[in-house]
């Protein structure tokens, strides 16, 4: 090792003790990619329900105001998750229209997936029946059911299964 | 002691990741000046210094983040990359996004077949037309001539396509021929 790389590697080993700089430990970074993954994973999900919530509504002669913006949330959402997924090897290997392509495909399919279950129907009942912040308000005004009412009245819709 | 030499560089890493603080000067001691000089192409300024420093200090503090089945060099130079980035970012030298990765390239990522003949003399055209090249190109270029990283492990240290990389390497050859008269001579 010749002297300019000593000094090069004390300098280094120098500032690392000034700045008590110390390897972080492996957990660190186990819980990183970990949080990392699931922060991605929840995205999605919430950018599947909301693209789904949109149809949904669609269908119910909701509000078109709210449903275009529940829809304009659900595309960010989906562009930041993608945004997280390009870190990734598998994404970034591959041309970034392809890899937006694959999620814009995954959250259509769990969107379809998840209409044909019950499962906005039965939120919008539930929504009905407890008067929960956001989620009620969202379902009632988005599904066309009474936007702003504080009852469980049915609004103008038929279609919505109002609790009685 | 152990015998670095004889080691990989991914085997030393695993032996500083168990805390071998020998084995990690010897990882810098051997990429120093590789990653100075690489920074040198980008940042002209009194500061080289002081990123490359940040660089192994940002390797010390993450090693044990390092897959060691994935290839140092390329984890390095990211890094030496992002520190790039971030120093031009605050000078404001540099684009915010290209759009050449948002599309499919129909380059599919294959390694270019120059002969080795060739590509010395390609070198030595870069050398003298390199700062002449535009700033997107320049990467790709000093990457795969003069430490003669594939494309795949260019793809690691700037997390793009290796198509990309591929259609940057040939529209950086088209420029250099507009810009460095004596390519041609290489080229037609």
């Amino acid at each position: 090792m010749d002297k300019t790389n000593n000094n090069f590697i004390e300098s280094i080993l120098e500032k690392a003790k000034l700045k008590n700089l110390k390897m972080k430990p492996r957990a660190y970074f186990i819980a990183r990619a970990f949080g990392y993954v699931l922060s991605v994973v929840g995205i999605v999900v919430l950018s599947v329900f909301l693209s789904s919530f949109t149809f949904f509504g669609l269908k119910m002669q909701g509000e078109i105001w709210l449903l275009a913006g529940v829809l304009l949330a659900g595309l960010l959402l989906l562009v930041f998750a993608w945004i997280l997924a390009e870190k990734s090897p598998f994404f970034y290997k591959r041309p970034f229209a392809v890899g937006l392509a694959v999620f814009i495909l995954v959250v259509f399919l769990a969107s379809w997936a998840v209409l044909a279950t019950p499962f906005h129907q039965k939120a919008l009942e539930w929504s009905q029946k407890n008067n929960a912040p956001v989620i009620s308000p969202l379902y009632k005004c988005g599904c066309g059911c009474g936007c702003g009412q504080k009852n469980s009245s049915c609004g103008g819709s038929s279609k919505c299964g109002c609790v009685k | 002691m152990n015998d670095y030499s004889l080691l990989s560089d991914e085997k030393i890493v695993g032996l500083a990741q168990g805390g071998d603080f020998d084995g990690f000067g010897f990882l810098a001691e051997k990429y120093q000046e590789k990653i100075k000089r690489y920074i040198r192409r980008f940042v002209q300024s009194e500061e080289i210094n002081d990123i490359s420093q940040n660089v192994f200090l940002k390797a010390f503090e993450n090693i044990r983040g390092f897959n060691v089945k994935l290839k140092f060099s390329s984890w390095i130079y990211r890094i030496a990359h992002n520190e790039i980035v971030n120093f031009l970012k605050k000078k404001k030298a540099l684009p915010l996004f290209d759009f050449d990765v948002f599309l499919p390239h129909l380059d599919f990522g294959r390694d270019e077949m120059e002969n080795a003949a060739e590509r010395k003399i390609l070198r030595t055209h870069l050398e003298q037309c390199f700062e002449k090249l535009p700033m997107k190109y320049r990467e790709v270029v000093w990457l795969y001539y003069f430490d003669e990283f594939s494309y795949r492990e260019i793809s690691d240290v700037l997390k793009l396509p290796p198509a990309t990389i591929g259609t940057r390497l040939k529209r950086a050859r088209q420029a250099l021929k507009t810009v460095c008269a004596g390519l041609n001579k290489v080229y037609g």
